[in-house]
């Protein structure tokens, strides 16, 4: 261990050093500049490493110059300043490093100085326990920031440390007034010393009031607080990256904990209220503003503004926010993870942003999608930035709503909305850069400081996730199953070179989890609601991602470890034990199907990921809703005690985003229509169903204890019939075969839906069965237009017709499932049709029925139209030498039409599962009966599936007989030769009716088609743009207002003291 | 045993529903061409018609599903005529309505129609595929009304199989669903209408626009079995009728007197009417009937 | 007190020509006055009437032949080593923020503010 003061002092000569013998020349600057500060961050991390391992068991309490404290000053090291020490130091070496090689400007000798200074400066700032000390090392380090700022000496640079520096030195004016009336008031500097005199009484006095508040208020300007903060966004824009990353990333964490820890020994009363004022302020403003931000600097420098707003959010919430126990130490975690997360993902953002040099976000096209290994780096950042799991961000943020009181309710939705607007711009950003076409663009320098950056936050990831299982005591299956993933998907990712390998790795895994899932005894007796969903999800895993052999040729590296990805957080989902779990899966899930769904196509994408993100936060609003005091991670089933309304409705939104019910649907047709080949039927068939499993989980364990939960139940019955019909509806006028089979994904799950709102057994046994037959069916298609696709290179369906020519296979396949789609017996559809109706018939839900019998009326007319406008009709010349689509997926095809004939003659194989599922739902019966063996009874009718079968087949076999046996001699003729006005037409193309099939129909249907919902999205999004872009106006960029708000905002504070507010 | 006696009365049945389904096709050209003043073929024109297609030498084919279609048809026909009581309770004549209720049957329905569309498709010719656009459109229209009134007896019966809806509808004249429910029975009616295509509903087969629409492509042997799945489909569809709104039949000679009276509304009704385009059908469907039928349909929800 | 009004005063003056002057080197003396203000404040703080400064000198040693200096005849020390310390401080920060300025007209030949309002929004 080394002595703190040794730090200062070294770094301190070093510094002067440089500045005297820089004569001496750049390798000797160089060399003692490194050395320096390879010592330091030696020194620091012994003194960290000590803490860690509790080698060191108190803090380091230093005398400087023989006093003893409160006489002397002395320095106070414990173990969050000694951490942030690493980090600062950590974070400057990368910074400099980064400066040094970027090849565009080489620093300065007196740059360096300037940077050791500043080191030392936030060093010493948050080390020392003395009030007018930490002034001076306040002082040390914004002289060295503003010199540093202005390092660059452009005009944008200039402006920037200008401004700093005039609103530095108010900032340092009212630190140093507070420090020196502190000593006045209390006849001490000493931090210590100074808290025990203060006891909370003395605050009724008013000075000290008065005292602590200029004290604290010289501190907030500098943490960059709304309305004070234009100055700070200026130097995120306008300064040399590689200094706004040591400042966004070290320094002000430095005044973050001065910030604390002070207020701590202070005993300030209001920093709760202060805190959640001008945090939440600056929060949400700065996460809105950056919506409309062209410049890439200035929208991460509004990112680290509202970043710094959570963090004081969280700091006042755990120093003065009652919080007991386990509340506390989930709140220090989170505003540790905050730290780190943000420090090191911050500062490669702008590394990052510097060597790829453009500024406007539009000119970022393909940056990271032309350069894979930056846009790795540029990923990894981003995600945790955003929150994404399984890196730190997420666990921070659920660590903080985890630990937020309950009745402070509001807060939660109000970060979780701003976390929404991050996302929001953030993955718009990540849009643009991840778009395919483009000028190929290079970055230029040196990512190694990017990469060491983005290793610790991999790391820290794991740390993460490690002390968030830890620490919540949320059982150990989570973490290991989480680690399993992980592990899955980065062996996948590593033999990335041939996709043929990492096919055949990531089918085993699935195969062989499937086997010792199906071997273990437990699983296979107690066969529950999740049992059933993690087999659906791994069998239609396994079939989808057999059939995406032919197409992975064209995927990147990373689509199979992001399928292995998605697929085991949807194990997880179904496996999870309690809300919280749900929730992590239910994330990894969303992030992981963005990204490949990314893969496809960018903005459908983002709008999937904006859709997901308010459904997953306004899930982890619910569950907050859910938690008690003592018990913070709700279980499924104890949550009966007393669940208010909000709560369902929350959390239910999640699961409505996710099964694309209307009016959340706008995300769907596109994000299906768009994404690769090779997901969509896994999108379309099993994750889809995740948000039914959800919904079940909900209306199993909630909305009995809520009140008019009746009433809610036959509302969610109203989306879905409303979701089945007009999604059908809309699913005719599609032109494009994957939006159809979209829109009909989403008008099916709308089905679902109704049947799990009866929340009858019968409603359950129609869900489920219709779940499955859903995944196989809508599977089926999906996985045959892939094929298609990859054969005739478009899905557009005047382009193509007549294909039952070139692909009898996938034409037959084809043909079952659009019957099993359009529920026509004797194949598998018919059944889930006649259970739910059964079910509604037995509930009376008379208009409901209507309109779900009557959907699927509409639907039909898509069937039709996909029918005939790919194999019927003419062929085209150009495809004339189209192969049948590759054998996997013709054995996919082949297995699945075989699957729904045999369903279709035996629901029970389906039936018997859901029984036993809905068994553990608390039902005794499965809400029908078996009369004989086929024939199923409920109250309202029957149905024997078995003869209906064999009946069909049947007289089918005897109509061709017959036909047989009075036939004419059959004569084949060409295509063309039809009976065309006596002429032989001259193309397929002129004859081939394939174009707007229900142009008719369309004209009686006009204004329900029209699309209503996605103009109000849009408007809405608009509109809430062009506020943004208004109200960001507010940062003038004038040196003068600047200052004012700095005064108005004080005199806002001590307006509301005066008032008494608080 | 008793599976062969069903086999071989399902056979009568639908040689049966054949001959009397193309009967009432000849009666209603006569009728038609009564009305316009001609003499009209002879009522058993259709016989003849079907004679004269099993007849012809050669029957041209474009392709697999074309093949397939009149097979479709001829099931579909056929499947619907045996799904649904001629006589309920009657071993013989309430067919195999065992297997199934009023939900099979309107699902099976479909069955035929998607066959000749599917079919009428492959044979490339773009009026073919047209005309199945259009009727699916319009069926769009007539099944609003039509759902509506099958819903409303379901749930005031409280029962979707047909047999009991036959029973319930027992007991005198004013036991019929006509005149115990008579705006869902108006609602029904009028979708009757759109169903047979009849005029002002006959904008799928419109022959003077799109040939003859789905079968325009269709000769021979392969018209032969649409053209007689279309009668057994047409005869199964009154009898539904029957049994939904008409209170069903005990015997024979009733089946056949509502059966007929049924046939002779349509005919009479489309002999009257010019016709209507598509979307304006759609747009008749879902406004007149719609809301005649609503006002039992909420009578029968608050009950 | 007069010395709390002054100070409080210059503090003002300062703060004002912050926030109203357009011009940079104007600023940059408000700026200075405002410092000037803070340290007199802190002066008046450890100030007490009739005593004199807390400072040994060889005098006293002369005098009395002690180098303690008798506490209740002087003024508190501290504020007037913070004051030195914020003297130094305040040289410095005034210095960088001039040589800013010498940059800043080097690069728009201005010392506006209405010329550096770039950055914004």
């Amino acid at each position: 261990m080394v002595n703190p003061v040794v730090i200062i002092a070294v770094t301190l000569i070093a510094a002067f050093s440089i500045g005297i013998f820089q004569f001496l020349g750049k390798k000797f600057v160089r060399g003692v500049f490194w050395l320096t500060i390879l010592f330091d961050f030696t020194a620091i991390l012994s003194i960290a490493y000590g803490f860690l391992t509790k080698v060191i068991k108190a803090p380091i309490m230093v005398k400087i110059g023989g006093f003893p404290p409160p006489i002397g000053i002395n320095l106070y090291v414990d173990q969050l300043s000694a951490y942030l020490g690493v980090v600062v130091f950590f974070i400057g070496a990368m910074a400099a490093y980064h400066w040094i090689n970027r090849g565009i400007d080489d620093p300065e000798p007196k740059a360096l100085v300037l940077m050791l200074l500043l080191l030392l400066g936030s060093t010493g700032m948050i080390f020392t326990q003395d009030f007018f000390n930490l002034f001076v090392f306040i002082e040390i380090t914004s002289i060295a920031s503003y010199g540093l700022v202005a390092s660059k000496l452009d005009g944008f640079s200039l402006e920037a440390a200008f401004k700093y520096i005039v609103v530095g030195s108010i900032s340092s004016t009212f630190v140093l007034l507070g420090a020196v009336l502190l000593y006045k008031f209390a006849g001490s500097l000493n931090m210590l010393d100074i808290s025990n005199h203060i006891n909370k009484s003395m605050y009724s006095g008013g000075m000290l009031i008065i005292i602590s508040i200029m004290f604290l208020f010289g501190l907030l300007i500098e943490l960059e607080v709304f309305p004070m903060n234009g100055w700070a966004l200026d130097i995120y824009q306008g300064a040399n990256p590689a200094v706004v990353a040591i400042l966004a990333g070290g320094i002000v964490k430095g005044f973050y904990l001065v910030f604390v820890r002070s207020a701590n020994y202070l005993k300030f009363p209001y920093l709760l209220k202060i805190g959640i004022i001008f945090g939440l302020a600056t929060y949400l403003v700065s996460q809105f503003f950056a919506w409309k931000q062209k410049d890439i600097r200035r929208l991460f420098g509004y990112s680290s503004v509202g970043q710094l707003g959570l963090l004081i959010l969280a700091g006042a919430f755990y120093i003065n926010g009652n919080l007991t126990g386990f509340a506390k130490k989930y709140m220090l975690f989170a505003i540790i993870f905050f730290v780190l997360n943000h420090s090191f993902s911050k500062s490669t953002l702008f590394f990052l942003a510097d060597l790829f040099g453009k500024r406007n976000i539009e000119e970022w096209k393909g940056a990271i999608s032309q350069n894979k290994f930056f846009g790795f780096l540029f990923s990894s950042s981003v995600l945790s930035m955003a929150g994404a799991p399984p890196f730190l961000g997420f666990w921070a943020k659920l660590f903080f709503i985890l630990a937020i009181p309950r009745q402070y309710f509001y807060i939660v939705v109000l970060v979780l909305i701003g976390a929404a607007a991050e996302i929001l711009y953030y993955f718009n950003l990540y849009r643009i850069a991840s778009e395919n076409d483009g000028e190929v663009l290079d970055y230029k320098g040196s990512i190694i400081p990017s990469l060491f950056n983005v290793l610790v936050l991999l790391g820290l990831a794991v740390l993460g996730a490690y002390k968030f299982f830890t620490i919540t005591g949320m059982e150990i299956q989570n973490a290991k199953f989480l680690a399993f993933i992980t592990v899955s998907a980065i062996a996948v990712l590593i033999i990335g070179i041939s996709r043929i390998a990492q096919w055949i790795l990531a089918l085993g895994m699935l195969i062989s989890f499937s086997y010792h899932l199906i071997r273990n005894q437990n699983f296979v007796s107690v066969f529950n609601i999740q049992s059933f969903f993690v087999i659906l999800v791994l069998v239609g895993a396994v079939i989808f991602l057999f059939a995406t052999y032919p197409l992975s040729k064209k995927y990147s590296a990373s689509f199979y470890p992001l399928f292995i990805f998605t697929v085991f957080s949807m194990v997880g989902i179904s496996v999870a034990s309690n809300w919280i779990s749900l929730f992590i899966f239910w994330e990894l899930m969303s992030w992981s199907s963005y990204l490949l769904i990314n893969q496809g196509s960018k903005k459908p994408a983002w709008i999937y990921l904006v859709m997901s993100a308010i459904g997953g936060y306004s899930m982890l609003a619910g569950i907050k809703l859910l938690s008690t005091g003592s018990n913070l991670i709700p279980v499924f089933k104890a949550s009966a005690i007393a669940a208010p309304v909000w709560a369902a409705i929350l959390i239910f939104t999640a699961f409505l985003v996710k099964m694309g019910t209307a009016p959340l649907h706008i995300w769907a047709r596109d994000a299906y229509g768009e994404s690769p080949d090779g997901f969509t039927p896994l999108l379309s068939g099993v994750l889809s169903k995740m948000g039914v499993f959800g919904a079940i989980l909900t209306i199993v364990y909630l909305i009995p204890h809520i009140s008019h939960s009746n009433i809610i139940l036959y509302g969610l019955a109203w989306f879905g019939a409303l979701t089945a019909l007009f999604m059908a509806l809309l699913a005719v006028f599609q032109e494009d075969v994957k939006k159809i089979l979209a829109y009909s994904s989403i008008s099916q799950v709308g089905y679902i839906l109704i049947g799990i709102a009866l929340a009858t057994s019968l409603g359950y046994s129609a869900a489920l069965y219709h779940t499955v037959n859903h995944l196989i069916f809508k599977g089926l298609l999906f996985v045959a237009a892939a094929g298609i696709i990859y054969r005739t290179g478009t899905s557009y369906l005047p382009e193509m017709g007549g294909l039952i020519r070139r692909m009898p296979f996938t034409f037959l396949a084809f043909l079952m499932g659009i019957i099993t789609l359009a529920g026509i017996p004797p194949l598998s559809g018919f059944a889930g049709k006649w259970l739910l109706y059964s079910a509604l018939l037995e509930k009376r839900w008379m208009f409901i029925l209507l309109i779900a019998m009557f959907a699927s009326i509409v639907a039909f007319m898509y069937c039709y139209k996909l029918l005939h406008a790919i194999f019927l009709g003419q062929l085209r010349d150009k495809y004339r030498d189209t192969k049948e689509v590759p054998l996997p997926i013709v054995i996919i095809e082949l297995i699945l039409a075989g699957l729904t004939m045999a369903v279709g003659m035996k629901p029970s194989l389906i039936l018997r599962f859901s029984d036993k599922a809905i068994k553990t739902l608390g039902f005794s019966n499965p809400g029908y009966a078996y009369e004989g063996a086929h024939r199923i009874v409920s109250k309202f009718g029957y149905w024997n599936a078995y003869f209906m079968a064999v009946f069909a087949i049947g007289s089918f076999i005897i109509a061709l007989v017959l036909f047989f046996l009075v036939k004419a001699k059959i004569r084949k003729v060409g295509q063309l030769d039809i009976g065309y006005a006596g002429e032989v037409p001259d193309s397929p193309e002129s004859v081939h009716f394939g174009y707007d099939l229900y142009a008719h129909m369309r004209r009686a249907v006009r204004v329900f088609i029209y699309p209503h919902v996605e103009n109000s999205y849009r408007r809405i999004y608009q509109g809430l743009m062009a506020f943004v872009d208004y109200t960001r106006r507010f940062y003038t960029g004038d040196l003068n207002t600047y200052a004012l708000w700095v005064i108005i905002t004080l005199s806002f504070i001590f307006y509301i003291l005066y008032k008494g507010v608080f | 045993m008793w599976i062969w006696y069903k086999v071989l009365y399902a056979l009568i049945v639908v040689i049966g529903g054949l001959a009397y389904g193309l009967l009432l096709g000849g009666i209603s050209r006569k009728i038609t061409a009564r009305l316009q003043g001609r003499r009209g073929p002879s009522v058993f024109q259709n016989y003849i018609d079907l004679i004269k297609l099993i007849r012809k030498r050669t029957a041209i084919s474009h392709g697999v599903m074309f093949f397939l279609a009149p097979m479709f048809r001829l099931l579909g026909g056929i499947g619907v005529l045996l799904l649904v009581p001629i006589i309920a309770n009657n071993t013989a004549l309430s067919n195999f309505s065992f297997g199934g209720d009023l939900i099979v049957v309107l699902y099976f329905m479909v069955f035929g129609c998607l066959g000749m569309a599917l079919g009428a498709a492959d044979s490339g010719h773009p009026h073919s595929a047209l005309a199945p656009t259009r009727g699916l459109a319009q069926m769009a229209g007539y099944e609003l009304p039509f759902l509506l009134s099958v819903i409303g007896l379901a749930i005031a019966h409280n029962t979707v199989s047909l047999s009991n809806l036959v029973a319930a509808q027992q007991g005198g004249i004013l036991h019929w669903n006509l005149f115990q429910y008579p705006f869902l029975s108006i609602a029904g009616l009028i979708a009757m209408l759109g169903m047979y295509m009849a005029y002002p509903f006959s904008v799928v087969m419109a022959p003077q626009e799109i040939a003859v629409g789905p079968p325009t492509e269709y000769s021979s042997t392969f018209l032969s079995f649409m053209f007689t799945g279309r009668s057994i489909f047409g005869v199964g569809k009154y009898v539904l009728f029957m049994d939904l709104f008409l209170g069903g039949a005990t015997n024979l000679v009733e089946a056949f007197v509502k059966t007929f009276v049924l046939f002779l509304f349509v005919v009479f009704i489309s002999n009257v009417f010019p016709r209507y385009r598509t979307e304006q059908a759609v747009r008749f469907f879902w406004t007149y009937p719609l809301v005649i039928g609503l006002i039992d349909f909420i009578r029968i929800f608050i009950k | 007190m007069v010395f709390f009004a002054a100070s409080l005063l210059l503090i003002f003056i300062g703060l004002y020509a912050a926030l109203v002057k357009r011009n940079l080197i104007k600023i940059i003396i408000g700026l200075s006055i405002m410092d000037t203000g803070v340290n007199m404040l802190i002066i008046s703080l450890g100030f007490v009437k009739g005593r004199t400064a807390p400072i040994i000198s060889l005098k006293d040693l002369f005098k009395k032949g002690s180098l303690l200096v008798d506490v209740s005849k002087v003024v508190d020390p501290l504020p007037q080593a913070l004051v030195l310390t914020a003297i130094v401080i305040g040289v410095a920060v005034t210095a960088m923020a001039l040589s800013v300025v010498i940059r800043m007209y080097s690069v728009k030949k201005s010392i506006e503010i209405d010329d550096f309002k770039e950055l914004k929004w």
